[in-house]
């Protein structure tokens, strides 16, 4: 080590150098306390043994000078004293010394006294070495978690739609608190909704969070419908989350058109829908929550797609919320409960924004300006037209040129997916027709279910308008039978300077049908039995037949 | 939360006992108490002492489960206070477990 000495007494530094370099020690002197703070700033040594009573500058003076120069570094300064007695001793301790020796040096003393605070100052090396780590890795940690928190919270944004009728409570700012809200917009003509919460905080959630969002917003937008968007989080989630963790969530489709309500509940308190003469209807959980079955597992198939429908009124109001309301507890560890939420709603039914009133009085309950962070909201209000209103947020990369692509669907995979959605994704990927989406997806729907139900599997058009139970099972069990055919989809877009056309020609492999009769049946008979092609032609103006009658062709033509 | 754990016919009868809140800090102790069994034993989870489970206790009960042999698994779950049944019902928990 390297000790530097000293003292004003030439006989004792030479004899504390030799005792020092017996012992390997690298020894550097000075003569008075100003020469040893210089000679302490150009060298550094390790252990420093100060004389106190010294001319120019004192042992004191020196000693406050060199551990303010030290700054963080741990310097031990043992004093080198003749004086003898506690008083003199609590001194040297108060102005700073770390230990002291007297005079005359006894070897052994010096030599277990250096020890000591060589021992010590490793340890302090040691501690600060550590504490700067922990500061980085801290600052780093915060850094990570201010970046994550940003990410989440403009997805969490992204997630829900703008609009008048829509009111949420939500803290994106609590980042990993494991509550997610979204509302997106369907081209079915209605809303899909989320609300959902993770078991546990921290990243786990947040991160996996983050594709539920991804795929809940991407498949809505194209037109999925809920049970292809649930099964497909929940095989994204199942691969992703630790066992033990699952996602409790609430799906609902409020569709504009049909002024209905679908729910799927795995795991969430009950939605209310309510309207002035308070709650109507509680749609309790009846599914598992999602990430705890593979998609391949027994249960997961039927068993846990479990879906209630209902029909709405004009002004109903839906309620969602996370167990975080009903649970909150107030100073008495008194919680708050369903039935003192389902009284403020009942005594409220009034009041425009129930989201804000339940916030209010729950800050009431506990007592606290501000709620815990598994607090999450949401109320829907039933204006249809708004709903049907309510903004698109497909991004595409788009280009403006001519383009066509076409696409044949065998059997196999008509039975196993939608075609409708898998194309509108594609369209959108070649052009941005975010804001013909709806028109885009009903002309394409109502040309793949001619195709199918007529075309391929030859069902009545009568009995879809007199019983669509019926139909409906017909239609499954058909789809099931059939063996072989194929749907050939053929799109051709031209840009002009207005806008674009764009045209689309759908062949099915049936045997098609007689044009003559039903356009006559047409003309003297405009039941609903035909609602599809009247809608088609709604749309697109003229809708052309081949002659056979397995191929349409319509031309959809948008200004921009 | 204390778990405490017997067993029967040479081990193929399993019970866990759960006393008091039975939440996220009991993982380990959890973990620990089924862990020694055989994944081919018949469990029963004894909540008669429990006052109250969260999330992260089902999720618990989702560890024991896979411990257990996942669909082929054989646990009940005996003795809930209603507040705990409605926790479970509410995550339709009946569709994987026994629960009495």
């Amino acid at each position: 080590m390297r000790i530097l000495v000293v003292d004003d007494e030439f006989p004792n530094v030479v004899i504390l150098k030799k005792l020092l370099e017996r012992d390997s020690h690298e020894v550097i002197t000075a003569a008075n306390g100003k020469e040893g703070v210089e000679r302490f700033e150009n060298l550094r040594p390790d252990i420093v043994l100060m004389d106190v009573m010294m001319p120019i500058m004192d042992g004191y003076e020196a000693t406050q000078l060199i551990k303010e120069k030290a700054g963080q570094r741990f310097t031990p300064i043992i004093f080198i004293t003749a004086l003898r007695g506690d008083e003199a001793q609590v001194k040297c301790l108060e102005k700073g010394a770390d230990d002291f020796i007297s005079k005359p040096f006894n070897q052994t003393v010096l030599k277990a006294k250096i020890a000591a605070m060589a021992r010590i100052q490793a340890l302090s090396l040691t501690v600060q070495a550590q504490n700067e780590e922990l500061l980085r890795v801290n600052n780093q940690i915060q850094e990570e978690q201010r970046l994550a928190e940003r990410v989440y919270a403009d997805l969490v944004n992204k997630g829900i739609v703008s609009s008048s009728i829509i009111n949420t409570f939500h803290k994106p700012a609590e980042l990993f608190n494991g509550d997610m809200i979204m509302a997106v917009r369907s081209p079915r003509g209605g809303i899909n909704f989320l609300v959902g919460d993770f078991t546990g905080h921290g990243l786990a959630p947040a991160l996996c969070a983050m594709p539920v969002v991804e795929i809940f917003h991407q498949m809505t937008s194209i037109g999925y419908s809920l049970p292809d968007i649930i099964n497909e989080i929940n095989h994204k989630i199942h691969q992703f989350l630790p066992r033990g963790r699952f996602l409790a969530a609430c799906f609902f489709y409020v569709d504009g058109k049909q002024q209905s309500l679908r729910v799927w509940n795995g795991g969430m308190p009950d939605l209310f829908v309510f309207d002035k003469n308070g709650i109507k209807n509680h749609l309790t959980s009846k599914n598992l929550p999602l990430g705890i079955l593979s998609n391949t597992d027994v249960v997961a198939g039927e068993d846990n797609m479990i879906f209630e429908q209902i029909s709405l009124n004009e002004g109903d109001r839906i309620f969602a919320f996370s167990d975080g309301v009903i649970e909150a507890c107030n100073g008495e560890s008194v919680s708050f409960t369903q039935t003192r939420l389902e009284k403020l709603i009942d005594d409220n039914v009034a009041a425009g924004n129930m989201v804000d009133i339940v916030k209010e009085q729950l800050c009431h309950f506990i007592d606290e300006n501000c709620l815990q962070d598994d607090v999450t909201m949401l109320e829907v209000n039933c204006e249809f037209g708004e709903i049907v209103k309510a903004p698109h947020r497909l991004t595409s990369i788009t280009g403006s040129g001519n383009w066509d692509f076409d696409i044949k669907f065998d059997v196999e995979t008509l039975r196993k997916t939608d075609p409708v959605p898998v194309m509108l994704s594609m369209l959108n990927q070649v052009h941005d027709f975010s804001s013909e989406l709806d028109s885009l997806f009903s002309i394409i729907s109502e040309l793949t279910s001619n195709a199918l139900d007529h075309g391929l599997l030859k069902l009545d058009t009568v009995l879809k308008a007199t019983d669509d139970d019926l139909y409906q099972k017909q239609r499954q069990e058909k789809i099931l039978q059939l063996e072989k055919g194929y749907i050939h989809f053929f799109y051709h877009y031209q840009a002009d300077e207005q806008g674009g056309v764009l045209s689309i020609s759908v062949e099915d492999s049936g045997d098609g049908f007689d044009i003559e009769s039903v356009f006559n049946e047409l003309r003297t008979d405009l039941t609903k039995q035909y609602s599809g092609l009247m809608l088609l032609s709604s749309l697109c103006g003229e809708v052309v037949f081949n002659n056979v009658g397995n191929k349409i062709t319509v031309n959809a033509k948008w200004d921009h | 939360m204390s778990v405490s754990s017997s067993d029967t016919n040479n081990g193929d009868n399993v019970t866990l006992s759960i006393k008091g809140r039975f939440d996220f800090n009991d993982h380990t102790e959890f973990r620990e108490a089924y862990r020694k069994y055989d994944s081919k034993a018949e469990y029963t989870l004894d909540m008669t002492e429990a006052e109250y489970m969260d999330s992260s206790a089902l999720g618990m009960l989702l560890l024991l489960r896979e411990h257990a042999g996942g669909d082929n698994a054989n646990i009940k779950v005996v003795g809930c206070k209603p507040e705990i049944k409605k926790i479970l019902a509410i995550a339709n928990f009946q569709k994987l477990f026994e629960i009495q």
